[in-house]
């Protein structure tokens, strides 16, 4: 019941925006390691939806931990098949990537519906306050009473720069999403790099997937991952394909998110509540539009079934 | 049929054993009657092979590559089909308690089995083939809107109003009026992404679904808290009010659903099949294939863009309104129901081909439709999208394998 001029109001928006971004992030983060290898993998909201199901279902049997390792696992296995279809068979990346979208989603809703005809009885991670240090305004809800598990977003952002710039693989990786030709003659397996890298991938989109269900809402829905996935892709674009500009921009559009459902449960706010759905949309659609001139995409991105075996 | 069948690309060559002309694409032996796939008249047709045989009769050697497309042609269905009756059974019998036969012939009898069954699955083909049909327009000038959802919806907004500007006006010009408006409105609604693909280079794929996501909450917005919210005050869901009944489409079927719209898509699939051998539509296929060779040629490949994709977006508006006057009968935020994707996967599957396109519309609406009669069973009705899924990437998995044989 806070209004916008209450500090609480806002303290509640950025702690659940934090929340929001980490599977939006973690996502963007997979999608990232794909086309740097010069995959794109449209297939990313199908990838994440398979990731819920496995997190609800792991989460189920033993625990939300378990829940992330087998919606990571699912996610790996979505990246698989993509891979063998778009990288070895060479279908057309963007039919590949919707039917993977089409098909993962209704998969993921299909299963959980035959499966847990009611719903799965587990606890989700509560947050964790550091005494002290929770109290401080603004600063204290948002950084120190949260669930550990928003902290997978920085790290993994990090370990994902710190492969792709200080590792041989990760110069591998690189060298195939930019110059795929020359990579080859320099003895880089293109394939076995690419099909990595999209395992890869899916494994960290999956994982998106079920932090969302397993570790913070604690339940599945058709809707769950609604339309994060191509958030994802957008912000895989804003963020210019550097990792570490995937942690602001994923927490802007979380916050955004989380601005809606507070907006939605305060009630005297003075705004069209339903127009602020939009608004997550809206911003990355504007950022998206001025970035993408000023950003530049691995060379050989979006180019798989042009290229001729070499 | 038989023209659309021979015109896939690579068909005949696959099977054909290498003849020394096959290196060059024209029908060297025979000019006066050129081997059938010539004559579709697709520029992305260079392999269609000449005879093998310099010396045999003109019409055999047409009459094996008419066989050998149509085999192509039945492949490529027949493989994917037997892929997702395949996973059906398996996932039937794998999660849930139903007998996975007996579901299955479930869902083909609840879809196709009687006149009831056949027309709500016509109906519901008919939004699917229309934004299909749009969409082939602009994915031959490679372009790819994925905004259909969007547009849909706000053909449907468009058209009300229109509704509402024209008020007792006889019903006819009624539709028709509606039907402008909602193609304006489609149009409109895809001018934003348009503008900013040919100016910015911003892909189409992202900015359309983008604009699907915040249509959403527009549409909820619209519909919840301006003038056209349902004026019923015991309504809470999003909605608007119900059309005058006189302003729903006729019933083309006596006793079914089968609406008028169905005129609507054989109209839309004559006119796209006649444009793509007009040549506007060879100038759109050209664009498609080689935007460089295209300017060459005179043509402005960015302007040619810009109107395939408005034209697909107008399409995909109509479809709106067709849905609204048809079926919904007044304005929902489940109008659309998803339609707008899966139209585009129709045309990718119907390789922008207007026909095959209405025809796997057709596929499309059987397992929609055979889906939600097999959740009486305790088959959840998202095993629909699992097998749409699986079709999308059995065809072009299978196209993919036929060009592979071809080029080797």
């Amino acid at each position: 019941m806070s209004g916008l001029a209450e500090l609480g109001f806002w303290e509640d928006v950025l702690a659940t925006g934090l929340r929001l971004a980490v599977p939006l992030g973690l996502a963007a983060a997979g999608e990232l390691v794909s086309e740097r290898a010069g995959v794109l993998n449209l297939g990313l909201e199908g990838t994440m939806a398979v990731g819920a199901f496995g997190g609800i279902a792991g989460a189920a049997a033993a625990g939300p931990g378990l829940g992330l390792v087998v919606g990571a696992a699912c996610g790996a296995l979505a990246g698989l098949l993509f891979a063998v279809l778009a990288v070895h068979l060479r279908i057309n990346e963007i039919v590949v990537g919707f039917g993977l979208t089409i098909g993962g989603t209704g998969l993921a809703s299909f299963l959980f519906r035959s499966r847990f005809p009611e719903a799965p009885d587990f606890t989700p991670y509560r947050g964790v306050r550091l005494p002290g240090l929770a109290e401080v305004p603004l600063l204290g809800p948002f950084l120190f009473a949260q669930p550990l598990v928003v902290w997978l977003l920085p790290v993994v952002a990090a370990a994902v720069a710190l492969f792709l710039r200080r590792t041989s693989a990760g110069l591998a990786l690189r060298a195939v999403g930019d110059g795929p030709a020359a990579a080859r003659a320099r003895g880089v397996r293109v394939g076995l790099v690419r099909t990595a890298a999209t395992v890869g991938g899916g494994a960290l989109a999956g994982l998106g997937g079920a932090v969302l269900t397993a570790g913070l809402v604690g339940e599945f829905s058709d809707e769950v991952v609604g339309g994060r996935g191509w958030l994802a892709l957008a912000l895989v674009i804003v963020a210019g394909w550097r990792p570490a500009l995937l942690v602001p921009t994923a927490l802007l559009v979380g916050s955004l998110q989380a601005f809606y459902l507070r907006a939605q449960s305060a009630t005297e706010i003075g705004l069209p509540v339903s127009l602020l759905q939009a608004l997550p949309f809206v911003v990355t659609l504007a950022v998206l539009s001025v970035r993408s001139s000023s950003v530049r995409a691995p060379a050989a991105l979006g180019r798989l079934t042009a290229e001729e075996e070499a | 049929m038989t023209v659309e069948a021979t015109s896939t690309p690579r068909g005949p060559e696959a099977v054909t054993p290498a003849a020394p002309e096959a290196d060059d694409g024209r029908p060297g032996p025979a000019p006066e009657s050129p081997p059938a796939g010539h004559a579709a008249g697709r520029p992305d047709d260079p392999h269609t092979g000449p005879p093998t045989d310099p010396a045999a009769n003109p019409s055999v050697v047409r009459a094996a590559a008419h066989a050998r497309a149509a085999l192509a042609t039945a492949v490529t269905v027949a493989v994917p089909l037997a892929a997702a009756v395949g996973v059906f059974l398996l996932l039937v019998a794998a999660a849930t308690d139903a007998e996975p036969v007996p579901t299955f012939q479930e869902l083909l009898s609840s879809s196709l089995g009687d006149a009831d069954a056949v027309g709500e699955t016509l109906t519901r083909a008919v939004p699917l083939a229309l934004i299909g049909v749009g969409t082939c327009v602009a994915l031959r000038a490679g372009v790819f809107n994925v905004g259909g959802e969007a547009q849909m919806a706000m053909g449907s907004v468009a058209a009300y109003l229109a509704v509402e500007a024209l008020g007792g006006a006889p019903a006819p010009l009624v539709w028709l009026g509606g039907a402008v408006a909602a193609a304006a409105g489609g149009a409109l609604w895809a001018a934003g992404p348009a503008v900013l693909l040919v100016r910015r280079g911003v892909s189409e794929i992202l900015t359309t679904l983008l604009v699907n996501l915040a249509t959403v909450g527009i549409l909820t917005w619209l519909l919840q808290d301006t003038f056209l919210q349902d004026p019923d005050p015991a309504v809470i869901t999003a909605q608007g009010a119900r059309l005058d009944p006189r302003l729903e489409l006729p019933a083309l079927i006596e006793g079914t659903r089968v609406h008028a719209g169905v005129l609507a898509v054989v109209v839309a699939v004559a006119v796209t099949w006649w444009w793509t051998r007009t040549p506007s539509g060879l100038r759109v296929d050209l664009v498609g294939a080689n935007p460089r060779l295209a300017a060459h040629g005179g043509v402005r490949p960015q302007a040619l863009r810009i109107r395939a994709f408005l034209v697909a977006a107008a399409v995909a508006g109509l479809a709106g309104a067709v849905q609204l006057f048809g079926v919904s009968h007044r304005l929902t935020t489940g109008l659309t129901a998803g339609v707008g994707y899966s139209g585009v996967l129709v045309a990718v599957l119907g390789r922008s081909r207007p026909l095959p396109t209405a025809l796997f519309a057709l596929v499309f609406a059987v397992t929609v439709t055979g889906a939600e009669a097999i959740e009486l069973d305790g088959v959840p009705r998202a095993l629909g999208y699992v097998l749409q899924g699986v079709l999308v990437v059995g065809v072009a998995g299978v196209q993919g394998a036929l060009a592979w044989r071809g080029r080797r």
